[in-house]
């Protein structure tokens, strides 16, 4: 199969034009036995495309689907193909850097396949610690990311299936934001829902996740409130966003009223596992948040 | 009888997984179940998670009970987003419980 990239790898519609000719369900093996992915054609990318890229490019191989990545001598200056080469996305998944030149940007994270089990060290010791020196902040002032990251590894090790999930962030200083994705290929949350109420479509799925009460019991134990506890952190602590995308559905968190609103909805194409869109605030982080809270319940 | 502070530190290298949570419940959990007040800190804590709360703190409220957890059981030295994510978990289980005992 021979695939163009299309020109925007940044919303719902761009990824679905990437997904839609290849995935139809993570267990179903690849729709062509090899693929050749073609990245002329790519004008912009943001955080969620190339965890994503990196999630479907990890898929095909773990279903020894050979793949091929081409990248025309005189795309190899445009913007997303130089954001992607300095972001080790080419060293990756090519074994070299496109360009001599290329080298890592202090406002971007490069591309990790993060397991479970390494996910905390991970978190605190890489991704905390580079944006913590940028923002010239102690990294416990970033205590919001690494338990938004701390619930999302613990839901793909409980529930996803797979090994781990690709993980790509970005800081935007003059926005004062940070994006993080975190993208896997397993099970999706839709279908583990359903496991312990059947009757939910995707969409209230994905919503009655969300829910502080609820749990799939996918392990013996587990009380869930994963999802729950990242919304609150990072909406309505943080005031930021959240936005997964599971199965044929997709919701958006935030909480412009002292509330978190989650929205879910349906979507046409499938997403064969669990993306992750976390857009964080970088102001309201506080440096000199004191321990000196004890809890009243 | 109160028993020195626990920092939970000293009991695990941090506070993430359910199995952080199994070994601070096993050390926590029999003084309180003899009825004894039990300070736990949490110096030094930036990241918790629900799984850990889930195992460490939930499983209390059925052994002495909510009223029992409140009066015994003091956590302290918690960052904002440390506090908010226990209480959340224990405020939610103890309705839960309160409601399924109710009906």
């Amino acid at each position: 199969m021979d695939l163009s990239l299309p020109e925007r790898l940044d919303d719902d519609d761009s990824l679905d034009e990437l997904l839609r000719p290849l995935v139809r369900d993570p267990d179903v093996p690849p729709a062509a036995d090899s693929v050749t992915l073609r990245f002329g054609t790519l004008r912009f990318v943001e955080p969620v495309g190339v965890a994503l890229l990196a999630s479907l490019l990890e898929w095909l191989q773990r279903h020894g689907t050979s793949c091929e990545i081409r990248v025309p001598a005189d795309a190899e200056d445009a913007e997303p193909i130089r954001y992607l080469d300095d972001a080790g996305f080419f060293e990756r998944y090519l074994g070299y850097r496109l360009s001599g030149h290329a080298s890592l940007r202090p406002t971007t994270r490069p591309l990790a396949f993060v397991r479970p089990a390494e996910s905390y060290a991970w978190t605190q010791n890489t991704l905390v610690a580079w944006l913590a020196h940028s923002l010239s902040m102690p990294p416990d002032a970033l205590g919001i990311i690494g338990i938004g990251l701390g619930e999302v590894f613990n839901n793909v090790r409980d529930h996803s299936g797979v090994e781990g999930g690709c993980v790509f962030a970005q800081h935007f200083p003059r926005q004062q934001r940070v994006q993080i994705a975190v993208s896997d290929f397993g099970v999706g949350i839709p279908a583990t829902v359903r496991r312990k109420e059947p009757d939910l479509d995707d969409p209230a799925a994905l919503l009655r996740a969300t829910d502080a009460g609820f749990s799939s019991q996918s392990v013996i134990n587990n009380l869930g409130a994963g999802l729950d506890s990242l919304l609150t952190q990072v909406a309505l602590a943080n005031g930021g966003t959240v936005r997964i995308r599971s199965g044929a559905a997709a919701l958006t968190a935030e909480a412009p009223d002292g509330a978190v609103l989650r929205t879910p909805a349906p979507m046409d194409t499938v997403y064969p596992g669990t993306l992750l869109r976390l857009d964080l605030r970088t102001d309201t982080f506080d440096p000199d948040e004191a321990e000196d809270e004890s809890l009243s319940w | 009888m109160t028993t020195p502070p626990l920092h939970v530190l000293d009991l695990v290298p941090q506070c993430y997984s359910a199995e952080d949570g199994q070994q601070v419940y096993q050390v926590v959990a029999p003084p309180l179940a003899r009825g004894e007040r039990v300070a736990l800190s949490f110096a030094g804590v930036a990241v918790v998670t629900s799984s850990f709360a889930n195992t460490a703190l939930v499983p209390l409220l059925d052994l002495v009970g909510a009223d029992s957890l409140r009066e015994r059981l003091a956590l302290q030295d918690l960052r904002p987003a440390v506090a908010r994510l226990l209480r959340q978990r224990l405020a939610s289980e103890a309705t839960r419980r309160a409601r399924a005992v109710e009906s």
